[in-house]
């Protein structure tokens, strides 16, 4: 293809760097490529400073693009061509040459556009050298020709060579250093040929020596530039295994100090607003001294001016003129005498780091050296960079798993304290930490509480009240939802001198802390501490943050569940342990729950209570009232009524039941809550109660009636107030003495006719069985019903007035027998057989006996048998009266 | 008191307590009534009350050895016969059906009743 329609002719044309999107559109031609070319990107290469050909990059495939660095690099890769194709040219003409050169004159012709010389035949002396543009002319023979043309370097080299041509009488051939005619060292290559007499020895030497300085440059150009690439790979190769971005930083600093032979190397990192250039890594020779941390930027103004926007490159920091004294001062100050500076700048004018190769002897720096410094301190940034991305994701992902494996071991726990320890240690092991807590705020929010803690062995212990009034500066940072973070605690402005002075006496040097709010109140702090100065970096704060609300979220979920476990377990307790049946109902009466007393009592199973099943343990008649007491319930808003239940005996009992509703937000019944309590012994109390309060009444009424009786009564037969006095005292006595047997009654006990009896006698001084006077005959503990007691005592009464007065006990000739007995007949009831039987009694004449015992026989004939059903026989023996009762004792008489 | 207020009367005596029972016979009879009686059950004042064809009234004793008077009472109503309670108890005891018949607290007092029971058995009789 013509020049002119290809790409590659209009790179060379224009001579400038060419780059073609879907490059198809403009050179048709390049549609046959396969596959599709995407871009192109063309670069010249020169021969003496003129276009030649061109050095062509594709990208196939559609996402691939070009960017500037690529360019650099192309630019790079067509320097090189062009030297190589000048190589190349320059050893065809040489080889060429010599095939074709065996006379001297094809040899002068061919040397004539270079330098020709002519030598004695031992090559002691010079004759003649015609030196072009290269080297100085000698138009007189010369014998020290050998340091007027050649560097002492090279004086053994070339004398060797010359041994070696006499001795062989051959072709003498040297590339070697010359001077050249502007007083620099350039390079030639030197070839003489011996020119030999009639005789064959040799007469002279004619030589020719043309330019090589470029070529020789360009061999070593290309060598440094394969050595500086070898050590580019083997460099991004190393940089790749190191472990971190310090590890990187420090590898690529050794391997340029090693390789450029450098007396010290560093990397120099900008802080512009705080005038302060530091020195994170280093390496230099072991007779050196480290760098200081950092330096003050404005101590080089002119060097950091130049740092801005390109490399900065001093061969001799006191020869080199751009400098300020102040820059010199402060190279020399460092021991710096020659440095290459490589610095990485993001946009203009703000440089961030720099690789500082340096020298402390002047040394002149190569282009190839600049270049090195160039591309290791991008190799090694680019490495760096990649390395921190890698850390930050390592650690982010560490943390990830960090927090999963906390909450795994924290789910397993249910003890609140536990939860904090497990949580303090775990953070505290995966920072390194010394100490970790929490504070936990109460609601006045001044007073921390640390409950649980971790601490590393023998450190103070945390654990405790603190009182934190005196922090304002602490609680409103922590308030604000901010992290505290305390590298140094000793600088540390959140905290008074005084919490500062307390905190170091700990121990404690640093501090990092992240606040737990609850709307929008300060509930806790979790905080780490170390006994070194520390410099918290985001992940550390990230993490405590993560672990922060994880574990407060489970310790609050651990109280939560705990409350509520003591809130059931007392309810529980409460609910089993009343004696009241408790019970659930839902839509009104069916129950959905019965409590365990519910089944011990009735002995119908929990779930055969369910729904209207608790209806059948209750009594048939009262079934019907609850179901009617549910049925008003609703409206009522509460459930309210007695009823019978039967125990598992069958045995009823009256339960009193109550139930309320209970009602959700919206206040709609949800269920019914109830209770039934055993009011059956209330009842009974109540009702025995009542019976006896009405008993009392009638029997005090009755007995004030019958006391007003017998006044009358005694009173008709009182002759005088005296008689009256005294009959109706007794008669009085008599009756107290009833109610005081009577109010003894209780439950089983009655009164016994012995005991009335006795009670009787012993109120007219008559002992038991006195001197044989009084004989007693029945059992003891014969129970008489309280209805009759009061009437047979007054018979008694008037039995044993009426012996005193009158009879058995009026005098010692007397002599009285009372025998008592119970009587037992089928189908009757039980009766008690009463006989007083008197003797020894002087009788009156007929009819004033009968007169005097009127009161007395009146109640025994009459009424005895009227109130009691008693048969009563009353006479009057030869020496005493005689009178038997027999009283019903059980049966229709009540009691 | 009238002389003679309750000539010609009958008058049934129902009480269990014999001294009470006897006092108030011993009143109406000083009144110049008649006493039927008095009887200190249920059965007994029932069987009386079945035997007399005349009678002018009745004064019952609510509790007879345990048992209430009620039906004796009920059975005076059907016959027309006026009578009146005495009672130990709190006047609650006695049903609402007799809430218009007189009643008398113990202990008695016995010229009361016999004054009321000479006007009972005489707006009877008229």
């Amino acid at each position: 293809m013509s020049c002119e329609e290809s790409p590659c002719g209009e790179v060379i044309t224009q001579d400038t760097v060419l780059l073609m999107k879907q490059p198809e559109r403009a050179f048709p031609a390049l549609l046959q490529a396969q596959p599709s070319i995407a871009e192109g990107l063309l670069a010249p290469f020169r021969i003496d400073g003129r276009p030649v050909g061109t050095v062509w990059a594709i990208m196939h495939g559609q996402g691939g693009r070009f960017e500037a660095e690529d360019v650099r690099l192309l630019e790079s890769l067509a320097q090189f061509a062009g030297i190589a194709r000048r190589v190349e040219l320059t050893l065809e003409i040489a080889e060429t040459g010599k095939l074709e050169s065996e006379t001297r004159l094809q040899a002068l012709a061919r040397a004539s556009s270079d330098v020709f010389y002519i030598m004695s035949a031992d090559m002691s002396e010079l004759r003649q050298l015609s030196g072009g543009d290269f080297i100085l002319d000698t138009t007189s023979p010369k014998v020290a020709w050998l340091k007027d043309y050649i560097p002492p370097e090279d004086h053994a080299r070339t004398a060797a060579a010359i041994a070696e041509a006499i001795r062989t009488k051959g072709d003498f051939e040297l590339e070697h250093q010359v001077y050249q005619a502007d007083g620099k060292i350039g390079w030639a290559l030197s070839r003489a040929v011996p020119i030999r007499g009639s005789d064959g020895e040799i007469v002279e030497w004619f030589g020719t020596a043309s330019d090589v300085t470029e070529e020789r440059r360009a061999k070593i150009m290309l060598r440094e530039s394969r050595e500086r690439q070898a050590f580019l790979l083997r460099l991004s190769d190393t940089l790749r295994s190191e472990p971190s971005a310090n590890a990187i930083a420090n590898r690529a600093l050794q391997m340029l100090f090693e390789e450029m032979q450098l007396d010290r190397c560093y990397i120099g990192v900008y802080h512009l607003s705080e005038d302060i250039g530091s020195f994170p890594h280093q390496v230099h020779h072991d007779h050196l001294s480290p760098l200081p941390d950092h330096v003050r930027l404005s101590d080089f103004p002119k060097a950091l001016r130049v740092a801005f926007d390109r490399t900065l490159v001093i061969d001799d920091v006191e020869k080199m003129e751009s400098l300020s004294a102040t820059d010199k001062a402060g190279f020399s100050a460092l021991g710096i005498s020659a440095l290459i500076a490589a610095t990485l700048r993001k946009g203009v004018n703000h440089p961030l780091w720099a690789i500082v190769a340096v020298s402390t002897r002047a040394r002149v720096w190569a282009q190839g050296e600049v270049s090195l410094v160039q591309e290791v301190a991008e190799r090694t940034w680019a490495a760096v960079e990649r390395a921190r991305a890698e850390a930050v994701l390592r650690d982010s992902e560490e943390r990830q798993a960090f927090q999963l494996q906390l909450g795994d071991a924290l789910a397993s726990l249910v003890d609140p304290a536990d939860i904090q320890s497990e949580a303090a240690r775990r953070l505290a092991t995966q920072l390194g930490a010394s100490w970790c807590y929490f504070n936990e705020f109460d609601d006045g929010g001044t007073r921390a509480i640390v409950r649980a803690e971790f601490q590393r062995d023998g450190l103070p212990s945390m654990v405790g009240v603190h009182d934190l009034s005196d922090e304002p500066n602490f609680l409103d940072l922590m308030c604000s939802g901010a992290v505290l973070d305390i590298p140094n605690l000793i600088c540390a402005e959140q905290f008074s001198v005084q919490a500062r002075s307390t905190y170091a006496s700990l121990g404690m040097r640093a501090a990092l802390g992240v606040p737990l709010l609850r709307n929008g109140r300060l509930a806790a702090v979790l905080l780490v501490a170390d006994t070194r100065v520390r410099h918290w970096t985001q992940g550390d704060s990230e993490l405590l943050r993560g672990v922060a609300e994880r574990t407060w979220a489970a310790i609050q979920r651990a109280r939560a569940e705990a409350a509520l476990g003591e809130s059931e377990d007392r309810q529980r307790a409460l609910i089993e342990g009343v004696p009241q049946f408790v019970w659930r109902a839902c839509d009104v009466g069916q129950w959905t729950w019965a409590s365990p007393q519910w089944t011990r009592f009735t002995g119908q199973a929990e779930t055969d209570s369910y729904g209207w099943g608790w209806l059948e343990p209750l009594h048939p008649d009262d079934r019907a009232r609850a179901r009617e007491a549910w049925a008003h319930a609703v409206e009522r808003k509460i459930l309210e009524t007695d009823y019978r239940i039967h125990d598992q005996q069958g045995v009823y009992r009256w339960f009193q039941t109550r139930a309320t509703p209970i009602r959700d937000g919206s206040g709609t019944i949800i269920e019914w809550l109830g209770t039934s309590t055993d009011v059956d012994d209330l009842r009974s109390l109540q009702e025995r109660q009542r019976i006896l309060v009405a008993e009392l009444q009638h029997r005090t009424r009755n007995l004030l009636g019958v006391t007003r009786s017998i006044a009358d009564k005694t009173m008709r037969q009182s002759a005088t107030m005296e008689d009256f006095q005294r009959d109706f005292g007794a008669r009085l006595d008599a009756l107290a003495r009833v109610q005081g047997l009577l109010s003894r009654v209780v439950d089983q006990y009655r009164v016994t006719f012995d005991e009335l009896l006795r009670a009787e006698l012993a109120a007219h001084g008559v002992a038991d069985e006195d001197e044989g006077r009084v004989i007693l005959r029945g059992a003891d503990g014969i129970p008489l019903r309280s209805s009759m007691v009061q009437m047979l005592a007054l018979v008694l009464h008037e039995l044993a007035t009426n012996a005193v007065k009158y009879g058995a006990l009026k005098d010692r000739n007397g002599r009285l027998d009372i025998c008592w007995r119970t009587l037992q007949a089928d189908g009757r009831p039980g009766r008690l057989e009463i006989i007083w039987q008197e003797h020894g009694v002087m009788m009156p004449p007929d009819g004033a006996a009968a007169t005097r015992t009127g009161q007395g026989r009146d109640l025994i004939e009459r009424a005895l048998p009227y109130q009691l059903d008693a048969e009563t026989h009353y006479e009057f023996g030869p020496d005493g009266i005689r009178c038997q009762l027999i009283v019903p004792i059980s049966g229709a008489l009540h009691d | 008191m009238t002389e003679l207020a309750l000539r010609g009367c009958a008058i049934l005596v129902v009480e269990d307590e014999y001294l009470l029972a006897e006092e108030l016979s011993a009143a109406l009879i000083a009144e110049s009534g008649e006493v039927v009686g008095p009887a200190a059950t249920l059965q007994q004042g029932t069987a009386m009350l079945r035997d007399t064809s005349r009678l002018n009234g009745a004064i019952l004793d609510v509790n007879l050895r345990g048992e209430q008077v009620f039906q004796l009472a009920d059975m005076l109503v059907e016959r027309g016969v006026p009578f009146m309670f005495t009672t130990g108890y709190d006047a609650s005891i006695i049903p609402d059906r007799f809430a218009h018949v007189a009643r008398y607290e113990k202990p008695l007092c016995v010229s009361q009743i016999v004054k009321r029971m000479a006007q009972l058995s005489h707006e009877s009789q008229v």
